[in-house]
């Protein structure tokens, strides 16, 4: 428990520096513009990829086949770079990697490196390394030479700079020159092309990272836009090659195929201007030597773990973080450790440590918008969630909430508790736990809960009915109206119900990385399941929680959303009951992007007449609140949730439908807080107002 | 894909990532095209690789033109080098080096200047770069990949060509 305590202790500091990131506009505004650009920029070059889902499965199956044999294809390669005159060296930590190259760059007879931009480089920490041993090395990427000059990180892993503005940039380079620079990209970059056209002609060495690495036909390939990246490996005498251990493919032809992907996925780019293709030594001078730098640094001990191996397939194309609604929020130096976003914690765990990755894990909602875009088929969430596990120093308190929620006699009391102590609505909380309020108002537990009333009005558990109604803790604590709405609608649908004994599913331990409890709920819920009947579920978190039994083997009834469920019913009939409003529906991450129900809801709605269908793709973001997440970050969930809040209001929305509890928490807590006309209903409360056509709807 | 559509697609695709097609162009002459295009770009210096016919009668135009040929490879304005391929799904052209100087005629003029042969042009890229890989002599040590001139976004995603390869890609097509 003290370190529990410690931990809380630790959250309000930690919410100031992210209240300070949150408030940056430069940031906030670069963030924004990037990743909407590249996100635009993908969606339109991936018309000429054609089906994504398709490549997505070429390219990771040619992965995971070198992966499985990439001791024999490294073998080959190293054969054949020594074989034409070239060095071969496998290093087994950061440390091997940077002593080799710190004694390469040595004894070159010069004291300059010029380096294209590589995250492998950054994570060996080689500059600091290079700097004290009397080299002097430069990034010749723009963006990296920017940061390189200010002092700083890469915040994005394509555009390292893009939180600095062109007045900050021109700063940086008039300090460093000694002059004026003016802030226009034009004239900066051409000076910066005079300045490091001297660097890559009086350079001894020059280093890049590699993105893949063939080995039938041995051959390393490079893609670069500026076309740094071949003046530093062939203008300087000695070209050193730092790759990873993961970046082998069997053939030439699955390494063009990866690059069919990478430019488009990662910008929006059909190619990118460059792609070097180095095969061995280019000796067009005499002396020239060419070093392979291969780094393991925990890459081998994760080809035997089933989870971190999938990791082991990231090209690095930086779609997922283009995408992830905290990385858009807080950016790369927040949500990162070296390697950036939710595929960045797995990759801290495999090469840097456990601990560092655990902090970046933390930040994760777990959203799955990253899912959608892999090229690479990488479960990130999964990926989180097994770092979150391997470390139990870190995140004790979050540890505990979960063991506190998922004790069903404890909240019973407490919402008994609330009821008689507490106000309807909690605007504002005191002390630092006001950080929590500033972008929502709080709801209290109601009382009775939902499976007392259920029982008094005759439905059992366990017994009867022809559909099983879940109804999830969310609902039975906070929201038993939705669960009376359930039952009033299906019962007047004609629809024969049963209720069943329940138990927090364990989706909130599973995703702070509890496995025991984790595995003692889902016993428990398997030994609960009433056979033979679907079960329906009024919390998408819940199903998302169910269907993962199956997928750990567990034999499993139809797990159907309510949406699903009456949509069958309906066949092609229209729903029948109206109500007259703008309405949009608010897809729960769980639903859409782990449980792949996409369609549905918004065709059950459509069904309903008088409905005017707002959609957009605002309909698809996170709502931030991600169960505890809302309370573990409240600044971050506040911001990721103010892009829902700016749409429903510009969309003149009246009416926000969703299936899930807890993103029903957050965005009507939100709604209140900014004083939106807009109601926020569950799918069960919106579906009998509209069989009732009254005009009026409660919460 | 037909022939005809073939290069119409290269063409498309080589000109969205910035390229320039000299030559063919309906109306214009070769001498024209690059007469113009040294005008336009304001050339003075140049070095070209003189391995096939076609480069040695650009050479010889460029002579004409009173270029100043030059061995000083980072001073020029522009470099004239054959390009080995092309492939027509992304505009891309290919160079082949097996050694020699000819590699920073590609990569250090403020111009590129690229002659392909239209025998060379392939659908996709690798069609045209994977025969050099596999060649049975064994493959060449550098081969270099170019769709349009060196870009960046680096500085709040403001696109710039040029930043450290040349800021223009031309191109002539010769059959």
């Amino acid at each position: 428990m003290k370190g529990v305590f410690q931990e809380l202790r630790e959250y309000p500091a930690r919410w100031r520096r992210l209240e300070e990131v949150v408030r940056n506009p430069i940031l906030r505004e670069a963030l924004e513009r990037a990743m909407t650009r590249f996100a635009q920029g993908r969606a339109q070059a991936l018309g000429s990829l054609g089906d994504f889902r398709e490549w997505t499965e070429r390219c990771r199956e040619l992965k995971d086949r070198a992966l499985e044999r990439s001791q024999e294809l490294w073998d080959r390669v190293k054969e054949r770079v020594e074989a034409q005159g070239g060095t071969f060296y496998l290093a087994l930590h950061a440390q091997g990697a940077r002593e080799y190259i710190g004694k390469l760059a040595q004894e070159s007879g010069g004291t300059l490196v010029v380096k294209g931009k590589s995250i492998t480089s950054e994570e060996v920490e080689l500059n600091t390394y290079l700097a004290p041993l009397g080299l002097e090395v430069v990034e010749t990427d723009l963006g990296e030479r920017i940061i390189q000059l200010a002092g700083e990180r890469p915040s994005h892993i394509i555009v390292p700079a893009i939180h600095k503005t062109k007045e900050e940039v021109a700063r940086v380079f008039s300090e460093a020159w000694g002059r004026d620079v003016p802030d226009d990209p034009y004239l900066i970059t051409k000076e910066v092309r005079r300045d490091l056209r001297q660097k890559f002609l009086g350079a001894q060495v020059g280093m890049t990272g590699i993105n893949v690495v063939s080995a039938d036909v041995p051959a390393f390939f490079l893609m670069t836009n500026e076309g740094n990246g071949r003046l530093c490996s062939t203008v300087p005498p000695v070209q050193v090659i730092l790759t990873g251990w993961e970046k082998i493919v069997e053939t030439v032809e699955d390494a063009f195929t990866i690059f069919d992907v990478l430019p488009v996925n990662s910008v929006g780019l059909k190619y990118s201007s460059y792609l070097s293709i180095f095969t061995g030594p280019f000796n067009w001078k005499k002396g020239r030597q060419l070093h392979v730098v291969v780094l393991d640094n925990g890459r081998r001990r994760a080809l035997e773990d089933p989870c971190f191996k999938e990791a082991l397939r990231c090209v690095r194309c930086g779609a997922c973080m283009n995408v992830c609604p905290v990385y858009k929020t807080v950016g790369g130096h927040t949500f990162a450790h070296i390697y950036m976003g939710g595929i960045g914690a797995a990759w801290t765990a495999i090469t840097n440590g456990l601990e560092e990755a655990r902090e970046v894990a933390s930040l994760c909602t777990g959203c799955g918008t990253c899912l959608e875009v892999c090229p690479m088929g990488i479960p990130i969430p999964s990926l989180v969630e097994h770092v979150k596990g391997l470390v139990k120093e870190r995140g004790k308190a979050e540890r505990a909430a979960v063991r506190l929620v998922a004790k069903r006699r404890l909240l019973e009391s407490a919402a008994g508790l609330a009821v008689l102590v507490a106000p309807e609505r909690v605007s504002r909380l005191p002390g630092p736990a006001r950080a929590i309020t500033r972008d929502r108002v709080l709801e209290r537990p109601q009382f009775p809960p939902f499976h007392p009333w259920a029982q008094a009005r005759g439905l059992e558990e366990g017994k009867g009915g022809q559909v099983t109604l879940h109804a999830g803790c969310m609902v039975e604590y906070f929201y038993p109206g939705v669960g009376r709405d359930a039952v009033e609608l299906l019962t007047r649908l004609g629809v024969p119900l049963q209720i069943m004994k329940e138990e927090c599913c364990g989706l909130p331990a599973r995703v702070v990385g509890d496995r025991a409890l984790w595995e003692e709920l889902e016993a428990r819920n398997g030994g609960n399941i009433p056979p033979g009947r679907p079960l329906l579920f009024l919390c998408a978190t819940c199903m998302s929680g169910f269907h993962r039994y199956g997928e750990d083997g567990m034999e499993l009834p139809p797990l159907l959303d309510l949406s699903q469920f009456l949509l069958e019913r309906l066949g092609s009939e229209p729903f029948p009951g109206s109500l007259k409003a703008r309405v949009a529906y608010h897809f729960p991450c769980h639903l859409e992007r782990h449980l792949g129900i996409r369609e549905e809801p918004l065709e059950l709605l459509s069904r309903v007449d008088g409905v005017h269908l707002v959609q957009g793709e605002e309909a698809h973001l996170c709502c931030g609140g991600a169960g505890l997440y809302a309370f573990k970050y409240p600044p971050v969930s506040g911001e990721i949730l103010k892009k829902k809040l700016e749409w429903l209001e510009r969309e003149g929305v009246e009416v926000l439908v969703t299936s899930c509890p807890s993103c029903i928490m957050q965005l009507r807590g939100g709604v209140e807080k900014r004083g939106l006309p807009v109601k926020v209903v569950h799918m069960a409360t919106f579906l009998l107002d509209a069989l009732d056509e009254r005009s009026g709807l409660e919460g | 894909m037909k022939e005809e559509g073939l290069f119409s697609r290269f063409v498309e695709e080589f000109e969205a990532a910035g390229g320039r097609l000299l030559f063919p162009r309906d109306g214009v002459s070769l001498n024209q095209a690059l007469s113009r295009m040294v005008e336009e770009e304001g050339i003075r210096s140049y070095a070209i690789s003189q391995r096939t016919p076609r480069l040695r009668a650009i050479d010889a135009l460029f002579k004409e033109l009173g270029l100043e040929k030059s061995r000083d490879y980072p001073s020029l304005d522009m470099g004239v080098t054959r390009a080995h391929g092309a492939g027509a799904t992304t505009g891309t052209l290919i160079f082949v080096f097996k050694g020699g100087r000819d590699h920073l005629l590609t990569s250090l003029p403020r111009v590129h200047l690229a002659v392909l042969r239209m025998e060379d042009l392939r659908e996709h890229v690798s069609e045209a770069a994977i025969p050099f890989l596999r060649d049975p002599e064994g493959p060449p040590p550098y081969i270099s990949l170019v769709t349009g001139p060196s870009r960046t976004g680096d500085i709040e995603l403001t696109h710039v060509t040029g930043v450290h390869g040349p800021e223009k890609l031309y191109l002539v097509v010769v059959s």
